[in-house]
């Protein structure tokens, strides 16, 4: 998985790339106090790149929306590919997060 | 081309050193039917006659219910192989030669058999607890033990076999049976096999179950068997 970020005016953007599986929890880390290290109003995690998504994927997604919380700013995420939908269905993540794309 | 060298089972068994893609191709494409890989980084140049013993007790632990009833497609690799190939593609590849999945469920099952590997590798060869996902500390620690883990030969080195076997009964569906070399566990300290409280659905037993008819463990917990839905087993029309 690689990553970067970019910001604007009130919302900070990760652009993933790769494979969000149970490898890749270290650099997960990385990236979560990355996206976190500036305060926003809103937090976008954008997927549109991602390959596959597995089960420790989606924790660290929910990882990132307790942080957004805790910030208490916004959370979305964005570009869920085709082959993540079904997942996310079974995960109810539609209950859990804004979705868009 | 199989080097004819290797084949001293029967020709539909092929054992390799140290697993390369070429023969996952060959197993997802009928090159093969049982692909064992008995050498590992490690093995010595000039151990050949302790590959092939290694490679006979290997096809031997295959789980005794997928050698009953004949093994369709068999893999035999180690934990550090199957963290370093996309094992889950080869076996739907697999499935898809023989005809097996239909393709409109192929996705599920392929998050279904990612899981279930995923599950045999953390929780069985490595022997590592699920971290608490609220946590995040304990999260990202969890990764730091997978990774020591891995790097540990008495872990990485550590088999695990996948198989796809027939239907057990008339009117059900092929099976995948998913072994590791872990402690095991008593599969009665379960939860019920349904689907957990919805805040609890994002685990993997949930990606599982949503991906196949139903799944069990083995008394032992070391072999989790994937009974697929029985449209899944009818011909692909694609």
């Amino acid at each position: 998985m690689d990553y970067s970020i970019t910001s604007t005016a009130d919302a900070r953007t990760a652009q993933l790339k790769g494979r969000l599986t149970f490898q890749e929890q270290r650099l997960f880390r990385t990236l979560i106090d990355d996206l976190f290290s500036d305060a926003a109003g809103q937090y976008v995690i954008d997927l549109r790149q991602v390959e596959y998504i597995d089960s420790s994927g989606l924790g660290m997604l929910l990882i990132a929306r307790k942080r957004a919380q805790q910030a208490k700013a916004g959370i979305v995420l964005t570009g869920v590919p085709t082959n993540a939908r079904e997942t996310f269905a079974t995960a109810r993540f539609e209950d859990l997060f804004e979705i868009r794309g | 081309m199989p080097d004819p060298a290797r084949s001293f089972f029967a020709p539909a068994v092929r054992a390799v050193s140290l697993l390369q893609a070429a023969d996952l191709d060959a197993l997802s494409n009928g090159g093969c039917t049982v692909l064992i890989e008995s050498g590992g980084e490690d093995a010595p140049p000039d151990g050949r006659e302790q590959e092939q013993t290694e490679a006979v007790r290997l096809y031997a632990l295959f789980p005794p219910e997928a050698r009953t009833t004949g093994i369709l497609l068999g893999l035999c690799l180690t934990t550090g192989s199957a963290c370093t190939h996309d094992i889950p593609a080869v076996i739907i590849a697999g499935l898809r030669h023989q005809g097996v999945t239909a393709a409109c469920g192929s996705t599920r099952l392929h998050t279904a058999l990612h899981e279930a590997i995923v599950n045999a590798l953390i929780h069985g060869n490595l022997e590592l607890a699920s971290p608490r996902r609220d946590d995040p500390a304990d999260f990202c620690a969890f990764g730091d033990a997978i990774a020591e883990r891995l790097a540990d030969p008495t872990y990485n080195r550590r088999y695990l076999w996948i198989s796809l076997c027939p239907p057990a009964r008339p009117g059900e569906g092929a099976r995948l049976l998913v072994r590791n070399e872990g402690s095991g566990f008593n599969p009665a300290s379960l939860p019920p096999q349904e689907r957990r409280r919805p805040e609890r659905a994002h685990g993997g037993w949930a990606l599982i179950l949503a991906g196949c008819e139903r799944a069990t463990f083995s008394p032992d917990g070391k072999t989790l068997t994937l009974t697929l839905h029985p449209e899944s087993t009818a011909s692909d029309p694609a």
